[in-house]
């Protein structure tokens, strides 16, 4: 029997909080997740119908993100802020002893992407953190599988060298 | 090629464990959620439209879809939504805002009267036969008839809700046309007449837009009077779009 294609209500209720986080991760700021999510939940719902229900739907999704974060970036760019005070340290509330090494680590994670080109950086996001494989994101992305490959060794060269130097510019500070 | 034949080295422990660390980043707060599905249905949602009025895509107070959403129609599923659904739906996010966005995450809200259901209307009276006049006799006037009442009475809240719109909705054309200062004479005029209107809230949404749109200097005040008064308004995004677009003093 032929897999049914879900509402948009149920992709949004069961997938917002994975998109939030896959939003984040490829670079919307915090603070403009919201006007990105929104963006591209509104692209869901308008080409709902062009979403082949006999496969995966995170990769489709994953699809759209990328382009609606490649949009954010460009804008973001077009407005001349620096993406470096965009690490948003925004929640400046003091955090228990217990994740405090936890949020560290994200915000490590967070300021290492950011060095990482776009390009190579969603295809290290969704490999490395979301565990798509390698063709699901190569059809998400509409780029060819050894690209794919390309992509993930040089940000997992970029990331790896950004937190090195992340670690290293704190232990000065420190 | 599996990923195998590109024999990628495994992430190596340290790395390995900040991603971890990524992964389990807290859920978005539920406004957040319920934020973001308000502002997609205000901007998939044709805009108000009075009778025989085409929407053609989201309004200006729609909260701004991104470049990557393109195309107008509107659709669920494949199907078009009544004009009814549609006057149901807004009214029943009109009528909601003041409760919070809890409501308003509510996919569809519960039916609603059918406030543009034609069925209401009575059948027309059966076509009577022609009089048959014989002149040159004088012939009494002939007797007026009262009009047949209807079966169901008609509902004066369906009436002044599609008034309301139908002002609010030229209110909004006025604005599309950069004609800030008819929107506000529209949008006075709905305030005359329906000051504990319906779309009270829609109404105070365009009045700022517009207030933005002529760079008066009482925008940012009616923008801060409009946050305060609809804290969790569908329409807030927009008007941070225009505040954040007005020009700094």
């Amino acid at each position: 029997m032929p897999a049914s294609r879900p509402s948009f209500e149920q992709i949004y209720e069961e997938h917002f909080t994975y998109i939030w986080h896959l939003l984040r991760r490829l670079g919307v700021w915090e603070r403009d997740l919201e006007d990105s999510a929104h963006d591209l939940f509104v692209v869901v719902y308008r080409h709902l119908d062009r979403y082949d229900p006999a496969r995966p739907l995170r990769p489709w999704l994953a699809g759209i993100a990328y382009r609606v974060a490649s949009d954010f970036r460009r804008r973001a760019l077009h407005r001349r802020q620096a993406l470096d005070d965009k690490i948003e340290a925004t929640d400046e509330r003091p955090l228990a002893d217990a994740v405090v090494a936890e949020h560290e680590a994200r915000e490590l994670v967070y300021r290492a992407l950011e060095q990482v080109d776009l390009d190579q950086r969603a295809v290290f996001v969704l490999h490395d953190i979301e565990g798509l494989t390698m063709p699901e994101i190569a059809a998400a992305l509409e780029v060819g599988l050894n690209t794919c490959y390309s992509r993930l060794r040089l940000a997992r060269e970029a990331f790896e060298k950004a937190v090195r130097r992340s670690r290293l510019r704190q232990g000065e500070a420190g | 090629m599996s990923e195998q034949d590109h024999k990628l080295p495994p992430l190596n422990d340290d790395l390995a464990a900040l991603l971890d660390a990524a992964r389990r980043e807290p859920d978005p707060p539920a406004v957040a959620k319920q934020r973001v599905h308000a502002m997609i249905m205000a901007t998939v949602l044709p805009p108000l439209v009075g009778p025989g009025q085409d929407g053609g895509g989201a309004g200006p107070i729609a909260g701004g879809a991104g470049g990557a959403a393109t195309g107008g129609a509107v659709a669920t599923g494949g199907a078009t939504m009544a004009p009814a659904v549609k006057l149901a739906l807004v009214a029943a996010a009109s009528a909601a805002v003041g409760v919070g966005a809890g409501v308003l995450y509510v996919a569809r809200p519960a039916p609603v009267a059918p406030v543009e259901a034609p069925a209401v209307v009575a059948p027309a009276p059966p076509p009577q036969p022609p009089p048959v006049v014989v002149a040159p006799t004088p012939v009494p006037p002939p007797v007026e008839l009262p009009p047949p009442k209807p079966l169901i009475a008609p509902r004066p809240i369906a009436d002044t809700l599609a008034a309301e719109q139908a002002l609010l909705e030229r209110a909004r054309s006025a604005l599309k046309t950069e004609d800030a200062a008819t929107a506000l004479t529209l949008l006075r005029e709905h305030g005359e007449r329906y000051p504990r209107g319906r779309l009270v809230e829609e109404r105070e949404a365009l009045r700022v837009l517009a207030l933005f749109q002529a760079e008066s200097a009482d925008a940012a005040a009616a923008a801060a009077k409009f946050r305060a008064r609809f804290q969790h308004s569908i329409f807030l995004p927009a008007i941070e779009n225009a505040a954040k677009q007005a020009p700094v003093n």
